[in-house]
């Protein structure tokens, strides 16, 4: 025994460095595609850099900062960008909710509509705002069937007064089916034998839902909501192809609102600094979900 | 207390019928046991019973008046589910008053109901766990508990032991046998272990295929089976069955003969010879049955000995200071009390006062 004794010594010593040798090329990879652009980006929202004028940047600190904090652009971006969330993320939610219900009850053709759900969820952003934008139009098919019913057309996307409004319908139709799924595969690790359990206690199928499944499903509609939430608060694609923002900036989300400084008007530095904002709002919002909704989950039981 | 009954019940699982037709009373108070062997509808029954399995046909009474299509909700059963189906996310208190909760119990009743069946299962100290933070066995004591807390018209179990260990099963069965006692709600006790349905059971309902082999009290099945099926299924370890032949009014095995007395009115020419392992005993005449031992089993209070007696193996439960040794030939007396004969052909008991 004591002759192996100090064989086994050396490859000991060897766990000193050894497993850094090993997650090296991860904290590399990580480090060049996240940290580094992320450093990067940060530098160049306290510049001045435009485009146009490469090399005559200076370092101006937080002063893109204090300027965004100051511009009404900002203030109404982010008003528009946070009830447009709001709306989603609530209609998404109590939507995908209801529908996940109804499709894990043993209902006639309950397979041919789980398919048929999906489908929304796998057309690209693009293409959905494209044709949502062709329904839509003056004279587009959602004008030429609500004619039959002698209702007037209507400017859906070209009117201040419908254009998020039809933005919200469109991301409904198109993101439901996610939650959908999240929430539907969420209802399956609720045991069986549990909800008979709840019957045999006497509960109706309404004190069913919120009393066990909800709760048990909960974390799972937290997970569901975060990332409906992280997404929206970033929504770009759908805005820029159905309303460039327009009418009258009624749509105009904060992230269009950071890529148009930064690419159209060409300011670098400041179109940087509001995503730079943007990101931090995100972050915000998504610990204050985890904190206040994730949070609560023990309290129930306590209850 | 509430009388059960169960008339032609049926159920049927798509084209496949799981209980073709089934009758069964059970008297007010009553502990019965329901014993079969696996997939033979055990669950099936006492799901319907409960009214989590519509009835495909035939009623359910309960003191006369029909739940057969009513909700567990008005049926005010309580049952205790194999696998506990506890609320992963409620506490110890809140899954043994979740049901006083729905039925607006006042917070002072809630409280002294989950007191009283805490204090009986010893759960006091476990009251604010979640069920993932119990044992098997302290899940298993939560669910009676949920179960106890009620006052329902009817418990029902099902095999809420199968996974304990050996040690825990012998005390949890105390244990409902002490509540039954106590409460004395009739009860209806799946298990497919008949030690414990020997041991807790009133009546014990044994069932083969969705159907009932015979009803009785433990110790009527266990001294006069109804037939095969059932001498094979009470009694541990299982009766052998020795096939014989009737002739010259002696009955020939194997490993011995009996004398026999033709039956005036009935002549079987083959018969099947049921003989408990317990009721075989040590001789030293060449009498009852001669054969060789294979292996010698003592287990402390009791020896086990299994003998091959012309081919087919034979098991004796002897009493412990009995010594025995591999390959020697031994004789076993039979007491002709305590031997049972059955027809091969159906498996049905046969008259067998005439063995002598
Ligand atoms: N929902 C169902 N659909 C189709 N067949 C079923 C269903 N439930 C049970 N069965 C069938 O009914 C038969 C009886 O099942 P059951 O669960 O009552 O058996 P059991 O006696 O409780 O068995 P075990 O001792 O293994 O629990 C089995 O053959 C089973 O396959
Ligand atoms: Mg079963």
């Amino acid at each position: 025994m004591t002759a192996i004794a100090p064989a086994w010594g050396r490859p000991l010593s060897r766990t000193g460095w050894l497993p850094y040798l090993l997650v090296a090329p991860v904290v590399l990879m990580l480090g060049g595609l996240l940290v580094w652009p992320w450093v990067v980006g940060l530098w160049t929202s306290m510049t001045s850099l435009r485009i146009g004028h490469w090399g005559q940047e200076q370092f101006i600190g937080l002063s893109n900062y204090i300027d965004v904090l100051g511009s009404h652009a900002f203030w109404q971006s982010l008003r528009v960008t946070g009830l447009f969330a709001v709306l989603c993320v609530a209609s998404e939610m109590s939507l995908g909710l209801g529908l996940a219900l109804l499709l894990n009850r043993k209902l006639p053709g309950r397979n041919i509509f789980r398919t048929l759900f999906i489908i929304p969820f796998m057309v690209p952003t693009v293409v959905c705002g494209l044709i949502w934008r062709q329904l839509l139009e003056v004279r587009g098919v959602a004008n030429y069937l609500l004619s039959f019913i002698g209702l007037g057309p209507a400017s859906w996307l070209s009117s201040s007064d419908s254009a998020l409004a039809s933005l919200l319908l469109i991301d409904i139709w198109q993101t439901t089916p996610q939650v959908v799924i999240l929430v539907f595969a969420a209802l399956q690790i609720v045991p069986k034998d549990v909800l008979e359990a709840a019957r045999i206690d006497g509960a109706t199928a309404w004190q069913t839902f919120w009393r066990v499944t909800f709760p048990i499903i909960r974390p799972y509609l937290v997970v569901a909501m975060l990332i409906r939430t992280i997404e929206l608060l970033q929504v770009l694609d759908i805005v820029m192809v159905a309303t460039q923002g327009g009418p009258a900036n009624a749509t105009m989300v904060l992230h269009l609102h950071a890529y148009r400084e930064t690419f159209i008007s060409g300011f670098l530095g400041y179109g940087t600094a509001v995503a730079y904002v943007l990101g931090f709002i995100v972050v915000l919002v998504s610990i204050a979900i985890v904190r206040w909704i994730g949070g609560t989950q023990s309290d129930e039981a306590r209850a | 207390m509430t009388r059960v009954e169960l008339r032609g019940l049926r159920k049927d699982f798509g084209r496949v019928t799981v209980v073709p037709d089934l009758d069964l009373t059970i008297d007010a108070g009553e502990f019965v046991a329901l014993v079969g062997p696996s997939g033979c509808g055990k669950s099936t029954v006492l799901r319907m019973v409960a009214g989590l399995e519509p009835v495909t046909r035939g009623s359910i009474t309960f003191d006369g008046r029909d739940v057969s299509y009513s909700d567990p909700k008005e049926r005010n059963v309580a049952m205790v589910f194999q696998s506990y189906a506890l609320y992963p996310h409620m506490t110890v208190a809140k899954n043994m008053s979740f049901n006083l909760e729905l039925a607006g119990r006042t917070a002072d009743e809630i409280e002294r109901a989950v007191q009283n069946a805490a204090s009986l299962l010893r759960l006091e100290d476990l009251l604010d766990r979640k069920p993932n933070q119990l044992s098997g066995g302290q899940r298993q004591r939560v669910a009676m508990g949920r179960a106890m807390v009620r006052n329902p018209a009817l418990f029902l179990f099902d095999e809420p032991l199968s996974n304990l260990d050996a040690q825990l099963r012998v005390k949890m069965r105390s244990e409902i046998k002490l509540l039954h006692r106590k409460l004395n709600i009739t009860t209806i006790y799946v298990t497919h272990d008949q030690i414990e349905a020997m041991t807790l059971a009133d009546k014990i309902v044994v069932l083969n295929d969705g159907r009932i082999e015979q009803v009785g009290r433990p110790m009527e099945l266990y001294a006069r089976p109804a037939n095969r099926f059932v001498a094979e299924f009470i009694g541990s370890p299982a009766m052998n069955m020795i096939p014989a032949s009737l002739c010259d009014r002696k009955l020939v095995f194997s490993g011995g003969e009996m004398g026999y007395a033709y039956p005036p009115e009935e002549r079987q020419q083959e018969v099947i010879l049921g003989l408990r392992p317990e009721h075989l005993s040590l001789s030293d005449q060449p009498t009852g049955i001669t054969g060789n031992v294979t292996l010698v089993e003592p287990t402390g209070a009791q020896t086990s000995l299994l003998l091959d007696v012309g081919g087919s193996s034979v098991v004796a439960v002897l009493d412990g200071t009995v010594t025995a040794e591999v390959d020697r030939e031994v004789f076993l007396a039979i007491d002709p009390a305590n031997v049972h004969l059955f027809d091969p052909r159906d498996g049905k008991r046969l008259p067998q006062e005439c063995v002598f």
